[in-house]
């Protein structure tokens, strides 16, 4: 039962930093702003162990959550934008005869982008800073978290690897606050993507996530491991609908990992450019 | 043997605070030692020498040698053109620089007639009771997947015809609006905006079909009924952009978001936004203007005429006048103070992207900025000048990639309608 737990500590981490990645890391626009409204359905049976064997779940065990989260990106200035997310999950876990359900709001985060162009505005460098802080407490199991403050810091370089191409390469960190034994975690990625034509974007991701603690011991129970890394893949086709709207659907997977759970999860989330 | 001079601040623009200083760089590319002067000579745009800074030389065969120079400062604040000289055993050669001293401070003379507010007012009630007569036709030719492109046909002050190529996005939605002008005696064709509908401009003398009508003398545009301001070519013309500015402004319902409608233009495209900007400034929500023109014309024609090498719109001046004994330097002056970009500057309430090549044969760089100058405060502080100290009458690619930034900024605010 507990053994996907451990995903969706991983799985809420990654979705908030990929929202908002399907196209390169340019500044939205001074007074500008871009509204995402994002649903995700995931859905896992499997897990990689400590060693990283993948391992079945007891049969009719799984994991199940759908996922809501809204965020606003604006920008405070011509480099400078402020992002804000406010997530809300509801998650099932079945284990034999035992059912656990829990909804409410995650983490929400905070935080501010700094671009940096180069000199003919193709390329950028982008500093970021956030802070996460949880709207919930783990008094219930399934657990939406660690139910930690956290602070987020990275950095990226966007630019064009080919005609109608962009890609950001990223790294993140994260600490989360509240516990001794953090974790630190440490989140690297490459997006690809092209237009497809003027309307229509195609974008790759590989992204690996370590999640480091001095709590190393493995504990059967995977949401009190705060050790854990998982590698994944998404794509993505977006394609705009009129001048503000943008829908795009996205799916991803656990490509190799170790104390995370395995799923394929959909992603399909709305940008609403303003104006 | 390759020289380079560097100025140190990228802009080329030199504040009374701070020192004007270029870094020198000489390669000998000769097998033979070269020993004599480099020399860096600071002229005022009418050519007058201000200062003059000389190095001694001696650079080994195939060597190089680097070093900073520092210029003093001029007692003035302008344009300078720099011309560094070097001088030595086997070569002599002469390379041209500009930089700017204290451009914020440039000012030129107003010689603003007393009736042009009358003057533009009454070319605006004429115009409109001229019928536009807009004639919409799809253009299969231009007109792409993602765009569909109409040709407007319409007519202007004294029902002369003219025209302009609309774009509108195939995506649904209500779209910004551009308006662009193009250069001197250039056609413009369809702009292609995702975030926009577009409407490129070409007023009267663009169409090859009426050249007869526009310029029955064959003579140079800027000359044409420079003797009468009320039959000045420039009347019609100017008249012409507010009438593309009425066009969108009676075709909302073809997607145009009339709250944000923006102008833009190059070289006599930028004049010719700028005095839309000007003639209708409750119309216009901003303005891109890369090297205008027209500015200043007692200055520019004095700086173009004491050029060694005259070049438009000077050369087309002195040989009119030198044609037309008759009429004099100063008649022409008493026209063109009606069509004078520095003229219409103070009456611009949005904001402008202003971009100046100092190195610009067809303007006085000086007068340009001057120009800019006589913004409104209130506009001049939303307002952005962008110098090219090693460009003439272009501005960088790069550039042109900060426009659709700062286009896509302005395009933010609503105008109140």
């Amino acid at each position: 039962m507990q053994l996907s737990k451990s995903y969706i500590i991983f799985l809420f981490t990654v979705m908030v930093l990929s929202i908002g990645e399907a196209r390169a890391d340019y500044p939205i626009g001074k007074r500008r702003t871009a509204i995402t409204g994002t649903f995700n359905y995931f859905y896992s049976d499997k897990f990689f162990d400590a060693n990283g064997k993948l391992t079945n779940n007891f049969p009719g065990d799984y994991f199940q959550s759908t996922f809501y989260s809204l965020n606003v990106m604006h920008g405070l200035g011509r480099r400078i934008d402020l992002t804000a997310t406010l997530p809300f999950a509801k998650q099932t876990l079945v284990n034999g005869n035992n059912s656990e359900t829990r909804a409410g709001i995650t983490d929400i985060n905070i935080g501010l982008s700094f671009h940096f162009p180069s000199v003919d505005y193709k390329r950028y460098f982008t500093l970021k800073t956030a802070v996460g802080v949880p709207a919930y407490q783990n008094n219930q199991t399934p657990y939406l978290g660690f139910a930690s403050k956290a602070v987020m810091l990275g950095a990226n370089y966007s630019f064009t690897p080919y005609k109608n191409g962009y890609a950001i390469l990223e790294f993140m960190y994260t600490r989360f606050l509240d516990s001794q034994d953090g974790p630190n975690q440490y989140r690297g990625s490459l997006t690809i993507g092209k237009m497809y034509n003027k309307h229509t974007s195609v974008t790759a991701s590989l992204a690996h996530l370590v999640s480091q603690s001095v709590n190393t011991a493995f504990n059967p129970n995977l949401q009190l491991n705060k050790n854990f890394n998982a590698a994944t893949l998404n794509v993505s086709v977006g394609r705009k609908i009129n001048r503000s709207i943008t829908p795009t659907i996205q799916a991803y997977y656990t490509l190799l990992g170790r104390n995370a759970g395995l799923g394929l999860g959909v992603n399909f989330f709305v940008t609403v450019r303003l104006p | 043997m390759i020289i380079k001079l560097k100025p140190y601040k990228k802009d080329g623009v030199f504040y009374s605070g701070e020192k004007i200083k270029y870094s020198v760089s000489i390669a000998n590319k000769y097998k033979v030692k070269q020993e004599g002067t480099f020399t860096a000579i600071v002229e005022t745009e009418m050519g007058q020498v201000v200062s003059k800074t000389q190095v001694k030389l001696k650079i080994a065969p195939k060597g190089q040698r680097s070093f900073q120079i520092e210029i003093p400062k001029p007692e003035k604040e302008g344009i300078y053109n720099l011309r560094a000289a070097t001088n030595t055993s086997t070569y002599d050669d002469t390379a041209q620089y500009a930089f700017g001293y204290e451009i914020g401070r440039i000012n030129t003379p107003y010689y603003l007639p007393p009736d042009f507010d009358e003057f533009w007012q009454t070319a605006m009630s004429d115009l409109a009771k001229v019928d536009p007569q807009y004639k919409i036709t799809r253009s299969e030719e231009h007109s792409t997947k993602y765009h569909d492109v109409y040709r407007v046909d319409m007519v202007g002050l004294d029902e002369f015809p003219f025209y302009g190529f609309l774009s509108i996005p195939k995506l649904k939605g209500k779209y910004p609006v551009i308006i662009g002008y193009g250069g001197y005696k250039k056609e413009v064709f369809p702009l292609l905006f995702d975030e926009f509908i577009s409407f490129a401009v070409n007023v009267r003398g663009i169409d090859k079909k009426y050249q007869k009508e526009f310029n029955p003398d064959d003579k140079e545009q800027i000359m044409i009924n420079a003797e009468d301001k009320n039959a000045y070519v420039y009347k019609g013309i100017y008249m012409d952009c507010i009438r593309a500015v009425d066009f969108v402004y009676s075709h909302e319902h073809m997607g145009m978001d009339l709250s944000r409608v923006l102008a833009f233009g190059g070289s006599q495209g930028a004049t010719m936004g700028l005095v839309t900007a000007a003639l209708v400034p409750d119309k216009i929500n901003a303005v891109i203007a890369s090297n205008p023109v027209f500015a200043d014309w007692k200055n520019s024609f004095a700086v173009g005429k004491s050029k060694r090498v005259l070049t438009f719109p000077s050369d087309a001046i002195v040989r009119y006048l030198r044609d037309n004994p008759d009429f004099t330097e100063e008649q022409m002056l008493e026209t063109f103070n009606y069509f004078d970009l520095q003229n219409f500057m103070p009456k611009i309430q949005c904001p402008v992207l202003y971009a100046v090549g100092l190195q610009d044969d067809f303007i006085s760089p000086g007068s340009a900025i001057a120009a800019y100058n006589k913004l409104r405060m209130d506009a001049r502080a939303a307002s952005e000048l962008y110098i090219f100290p090693d460009l003439g009458h272009e501005i960088p690619v790069y550039h042109n990639s900060f426009i659709g930034i700062w286009f896509a900024e302005q395009a933010v605010k609503r105008r109140k309608r």
